[in-house]
């Protein structure tokens, strides 16, 4: 009768350590599923230089907006890992419903492939102004 | 009595376990309220978020213009509360709606403040936007604005309605020249 008490009251104990062990891992066993660091290093890129005037941070112009949109290989020009995808949208939050995505200088404002819906992605967004209007940068890495 | 020591064993076996588990947790730097690289995206993301709003109002001159959005006889921000500064919810300006559609529907909390030397000197801060206090893991972006003896006190929509600035008892003591003070106005962010 005792030893069944002591018994059980170990096997309780390891029992929740062998249940509790991989929690303390998990942050550590779950390599690349998130890449942040690319993709904030892109959204500011793209939103104080690459479609930015020279002195005018997050203030997109249109011309450069448009010819960035309109090459079909435009992620390529930007600073990927070869292991990573990047789409890049500017979209109008404001949008209820329908697509939020903006035309720019004739150009739909989107750029790589379209984000799956089962990958891991991680967004970066800026808020930008595009020919006076109030719209978001939007980078998504997976 | 062998049996009780059979008992007694069990419990010193599972402390013995409980106490490896509890000094591998304290090995491992990680845990669930630690500040991990989640984390730090969303602050970095806040903080250029709060950065470009700044940085897009002060080029088109809206930033400006909701600092001069002030009531001249009371020596407030127009339309604020009896506190002096807007609770809650940023001023029906362009800078202002700016914010709410940026941080609006995002679950992120900011304060505006406006810093200013006064004429002894000292560094004041000027709360505009009061939301409450900022949490441990706020993040801050500021961008200087200047403001100058002829302009005006502004409306809402940014039109002229008041007398000059140098006229309306404004934030801070009228600088020598045309200049009447440079300001830096911070965007304080955090997630509620």
């Amino acid at each position: 009768m005792d030893f069944a008490a002591g018994i059980s009251i170990f096997l309780v104990t390891v029992a929740f350590a062998f249940a509790f062990v991989p929690g303390i891992i998990a942050p550590f066993a779950d390599p690349g599923t998130a890449d942040p660091v690319t993709a904030n290093r892109i959204a500011d890129d793209v939103a104080t230089d690459r479609l930015s005037a020279p002195g005018e941070e997050y203030v997109l112009d249109a011309e450069r907006t448009a010819d960035f949109f309109g090459d079909p290989d435009a992620v390529d020009r930007l600073a990927v890992p070869e292991y990573r995808t990047v789409n890049v949208t500017v979209e109008n939050a404001t949008v209820e419903n329908g697509t939020p995505v903006v035309d720019v200088g004739g150009e739909r404002a989107a750029a790589g492939p379209e984000t799956p819906s089962n990958a891991d992605v991680t967004t970066a967004w800026r808020a930008v102004v595009v020919d006076d209007r109030r719209l978001e940068l939007i980078v998504r890495v997976w | 009595m062998r049996a009780q020591a059979h008992t007694l064993e069990g419990v010193a076996a599972a402390i013995i376990v409980v106490a490896a588990v509890a000094f591998t947790l304290q090995g491992t730097a990680v845990t669930p309220l630690t500040a991990s690289t989640a984390s730090q995206h969303i602050e970095t993301q806040h903080e250029r978020a709060a950065a470009s709003v700044l940085e897009t109002a002060r080029d088109d001159g809206t930033l400006s213009e909701t600092l001069r959005y002030w009531n001249a006889s009371g020596g407030e921000f127009a339309n604020a509360s009896e506190d002096g500064y807007y609770v809650g919810d940023p001023p029906n300006t362009t800078f202002g709606d700016a914010l709410r559609a940026t941080f609006g529907d995002r679950a992120v909390a900011y304060n505006v403040n406006v810093y200013y030397v006064t004429s002894d000197g000292e560094r004041r801060q000027r709360r505009v936007v009061y939301t409450g206090a900022p949490s441990a893991d706020s993040v801050a972006a500021s961008r200087t604005v200047t403001v100058y003896d002829d302009q005006s006190v502004v409306a809402e929509n940014g039109t002229a309605v008041g007398p000059r600035i140098e006229n309306a008892s404004y934030l801070g003591p009228d600088t020598p020249g045309t200049v009447y003070g440079v300001y830096t106005v911070e965007v304080v962010t955090w997630r509620t």
